[in-house]
């Protein structure tokens, strides 16, 4: 005799059916028609590292720069995969400046400021876990302002120090 | 003939039930089941010999906008672009291959499906350069389409 089938055991058959394929599920990563969803992430706030920027190790005493290091954890998924957004801000936390302000400062002989970012491999032992180095440079009298965002596979949380190793 | 699963008694039990075969549809592959540690690849291209050509571009004239569009785009953010690649190539023989880190590239920030960067182009105001072309390469999680327009 089928139990299962009795009217009175037929709501935990299928409650026992439901977690056991829950179950499995948890262990896959289903994604909808051959495309995966990316999330952008980011710190509260406007900004996630400000400062004057230090003394250059090159490029003559009006130069500075800083080296940042940015660290992303995936919040569920244990393998990350993203791209990292900066901006820069200089003066205010509102003024942002572009590579365009930079060809227009260059022109005019005004010290420029540049934020580049490179991927780094990252802990080998973490592949949820993304690191980034940001370097900025450019004038050593003007507070700048970074600001990151980043678009990844999952929500990341994101810190953003300040680094001496360039 | 009495419907069983209409009685009061019974509808969670059958609720249940539908839940259960969406699960195992999800199971079976009516979505993309991915393993634990993969991630399909796409490069987007157009194939073209560039995307975009810009002419006469001097010191701080030539911005281009690039515009990703994931092909499905009807159930949320899909098509995450995680690596970017520009070809330049220009009339006086410089060419090279470059990826965001170059200071140039400024991917944006997203507002729903789409993915932009814009590019500035450098040249010289007293020698202009007579023509750069632009090709476009994108590594995402999904098909798209892209344009690229000067802004």
């Amino acid at each position: 005799m089928r139990m299962h089938a009795l009217p009175q055991n037929r709501l935990s058959h299928s409650i026992q059916q439901l977690v056991s394929s829950s179950d499995k599920l948890k262990t896959a990563q289903y994604i909808g028609t051959g495309a995966v969803q990316f999330i952008l992430s980011s710190n509260v706030g406007g900004y996630d590292w400000s400062g004057v920027l230090p003394a250059a190790i090159s490029g003559g005493p009006a130069v500075g720069d800083q080296a940042l290091l940015v660290t992303a954890a995936t919040t569920t998924m244990n393998f990350a995969v993203g791209d990292l957004i900066i901006q820069l801000f200089v003066g205010s936390p509102s003024n942002l400046y572009t590579y365009g302000n930079f060809l227009a400062d260059r022109a005019a002989s005004i010290q420029p400021f540049s934020a580049v970012a490179y991927s780094l491999a990252g802990p080998a032992s973490s592949p949820n876990i993304s690191t980034w180095k940001i370097f900025v440079s450019g004038d050593r009298t003007t507070t700048c302002y970074i600001k990151v965002y980043l678009v990844a596979n999952d929500s990341m949380t994101l810190t953003v120090v300040p680094t001496t190793t360039l | 003939m009495t419907r069983l699963h209409k009685l009061p008694q019974n509808q969670v039990a059958a609720h249940l039930a539908m839940l259960k075969g969406n699960h195992n549809d999800l199971k079976s592959g009516v979505a993309q089941p991915l393993g634990s540690t993969s991630f399909r690849t796409h490069l987007i291209q157009s194939g073209l010999a560039y995307d975009i050509q810009c002419t006469g571009v001097t010191n701080n004239n030539t911005v281009v906008l690039v515009t990703f569009t994931p092909t499905d785009s009807a159930n949320g953010v899909l098509g995450l672009v995680y690596r970017f690649y520009m070809q330049y190539v220009d009339s006086t023989g410089t060419s090279y291959l470059a990826d965001s880190r170059l200071a140039n590239i400024q991917r944006q920030v997203p507002s729903g499906s789409t993915q932009e960067w814009y590019i500035y182009l450098q040249g010289s105001n007293s020698s202009p350069i007579a023509w750069v072309d632009l090709t476009f390469y994108f590594f995402a999680s999904g098909s798209g389409t892209f344009t690229s327009v000067l802004v």
